[in-house]
Formats: structure tokens, sequence, C-alpha cells
């Protein structure tokens, strides 16, 4: 049988029967009174919340975190934060909010423009010589030639002959 | 302010509302648990646990705020937790503190702390005779003057079951101390006089 069962063989009584007050036997149910809470009950419960914030993470202190505030400051910040939204709405519709000016689509022309363009014109002048000028000045010296190794190439193959006596020989 | 308000502080940190809320309901949680326990050790466990829990899952109660004060529930979380113990403890209940309330009158003042000493006794084990939910009905009802609607609320029953409950829980105590009763009080009184 479940401990919580009643036994009682009386199990329906008229639902609908009043409460009436029972003044003797709330009278002697009087008599027993329960002990006083000790103080040392109330420190534990204390120390225990204490301890349950103590060990709260930071993140979710600062997520289930709240403040207090004065009513009348809510009251205050409420109206200020009603008035800004107010006037910003009203300035927003003061502007025209139509669709977005679409830029104008570009059009390619093909346009012939005049360019002076440069002519280069090469003219062969020829001189004729004056021959008594050239008789009298002497010929120009000319500059020594100037040594250049640019062409220089090494021979293939070197063949040597040593001269003894006068005879040659291989 | 409302408990509703001063639960939310509690639950963000504020210790001093939670102190109102402990202040305010503390009585009404440690007398129920202690006569339902009738062990005070189990009556504070039980009210420790009750306001700890309250904080910890404050949102148990926002659940059934439209329809349950924070009174009816503590009163529900603090009988569900005295009826785990008593089912885990066998539904034996300690009979220490009796032996001490006893003896503390005993040393104080003479026969009539005796008398009110076994009065209190009696009706301790009248009620500790009681099924558990009948003991809960009466003594929602008779001790803390909760309303039948608001003791539904606590069982989790309907206002008639409450109703049948506690009108057998007075039958039975109504025997169960029948010589305490008016006349039969007289002859105990007579009989300490002897």
């Amino acid at each position: 049988m479940n401990y919580l069962e009643e036994n009682s063989p009386d199990r329906n009584p008229k639902p609908d029967d009043e409460v009436v007050e029972d003044r003797e036997l709330k009278n002697l149910l009087g008599e027993w009174s329960p002990p006083d809470i000790t103080s040392s009950l109330d420190q534990r419960i204390l120390t225990s919340y204490r301890r349950q914030f103590l060990h709260r993470p930071a993140w979710r202190r600062w997520l289930t975190g709240s403040i207090s505030l004065p009513a009348p400051v809510a009251v205050t910040a409420a109206l200020l934060l009603c008035a800004t939204s107010y006037l910003a709405a009203r300035n927003a519709t003061s502007y025209p909010l139509g669709p977005a000016p679409t830029p104008p689509a570009v059009k390619f022309v093909e346009v012939p423009f005049p360019v002076v363009q440069e002519k280069i014109v090469t003219r062969v002048v020829y001189k004729k010589p004056d021959t008594q000028k050239d008789k009298e000045s002497p010929a120009p010296i000319s500059p020594p030639p100037r040594i250049d190794l640019a062409n220089f190439r090494p021979v293939n193959e070197l063949k040597i002959i040593v001269s003894h006596g006068g005879n040659d020989e291989e | 302010m409302t408990d509703e308000r001063l639960l939310e502080q509690a639950a963000s940190g504020d210790e001093t509302a939670f102190a109102v809320i402990y202040e305010r309901h503390r009585g009404l949680v440690f007398r129920f648990a202690y006569r339902l326990s009738q062990s005070r050790e189990m009556a504070e466990e039980i009210t420790h646990d009750c306001f700890l829990s309250l904080i910890k899952e404050p949102q148990r109660f926002k659940t059934q705020e439209q329809r349950a004060s924070l009174r009816t529930y503590l009163c529900a979380a603090a009988r569900n937790l005295a009826f785990k113990r008593l089912r885990r403890a066998g539904a034996e209940t300690a009979i220490d503190d009796f032996s001490e309330q006893l003896a503390a009158a005993e040393s104080q003042e003479p026969l009539r702390l005796l008398l009110d000493a076994e009065v209190s006794e009696a009706v301790r084990n009248a009620i500790n005779e009681l099924p558990p939910l009948q003991r809960e009905a009466l003594i929602l009802f008779e001790y803390e003057e909760l309303s039948l609607a608001e003791i539904a609320e606590v069982a989790g029953a309907d206002v008639g079951t409450v109703k049948s409950r506690l009108h057998r829980a007075r039958q039975r105590l109504r025997l169960l101390l029948a010589p305490y009763f008016k006349e039969g009080a007289d002859i105990n009184v007579e009989r300490c006089r002897i």
C-alpha cells in the first residue's frame, strides 16, 4: 500500500459540505507549537545563497544580471527614447523615400575626330664640291685607327715551328 | 514590493531582496515542514533546500506564476521535499525533539508545563497518526489558515478532494484526542490533581 494513500473508510464525504470551523479542535491543536527557527539556519541559508553567486561564472552573471533603476529615471529615459525616435522618423519622412535613382545607361557613339598627323619629309641636297679650295688646304690627318679586339678570335689549331740555326725544321 | 519582483532581484544576486523574501516566508515553510515531518532537523533541511531551489530555478515559479502565489509555491515545494524524505525514512519520524521539549519543561516549571507538554505530545502524536495527505490538508488549513483553493494548489488536487481529506482528518483527530476535549480534559486535569 502506498504510504501516501489514505486509509480511512470514509473516502467520499459530500464535497459540497461547508468546512465549518471546529473551534474546540483548533484550540487543542494550538497546544502543539513548532520550535522557533534558529539563527544558525538563517545563517546557513544566507551563506548558501552567497556561495551560489560566488561560484556563478562571470559570463552567466553578465547575461542574467539586472540593474534596478529608480522609476523617475526609467520614465525619463523612456520618454527621451520615444522623443528621439519620433524626431528621427519625422526627419526621415521629410525626404521622399522613393526608389533610388538609377544611373543613366551608358551609350557608346563613335565620333570622327580630326587628328593632326606629322609628316616627315626627307630631302636630299646635292652640293657641288669647291675644287680651288680643296687644292689649297692639306688633306686632313686621319686619326689613328682604333684597335678593337671585338672581332678577335683565337685559332682553332696552333702549330709551333722552332727555327734552329737558320734551318727550318718542323 | 511584490514577491515576484523581489524574486527577480534575488535571483540576479541581490542579497537584500533574498533576505526580504526569506523573512516573509521562512516561518510558514519551516512550521509546515516541521509539522509534516515532526523533526526539527528535517524541517531545517527542507527549509534550506526550498529557498535555495527557489533561487536556483526561479523560472519554475515563474511558469506557475499565473495561478500560484509564492506562498503556495513554497508550500508545495516544502511538501514535495517532506514527502520525499519521509518516504526515504520509511515513514518513521524522529521523536527526539519532543524529548528535549519535555526535559526543558520539567526543569522549568511544575505541573502546568508538564501538562502542556503532555497535551502537546498527544496532539503531535495524533497528527502523526494521520495519513500524510490528510495531515497536509489539516496543517495547511488549521495552522497556516490557507484557503481550500490554496491547499488544492499546493497538493495538486481539486477542492473537493481537499475538503474530503480535511473532513476525515478532523474526524480521526476527534477520536484520537477524545480524552483532551472538554469533558475528557476535565477528567484529565482531575486525574493529575489527584
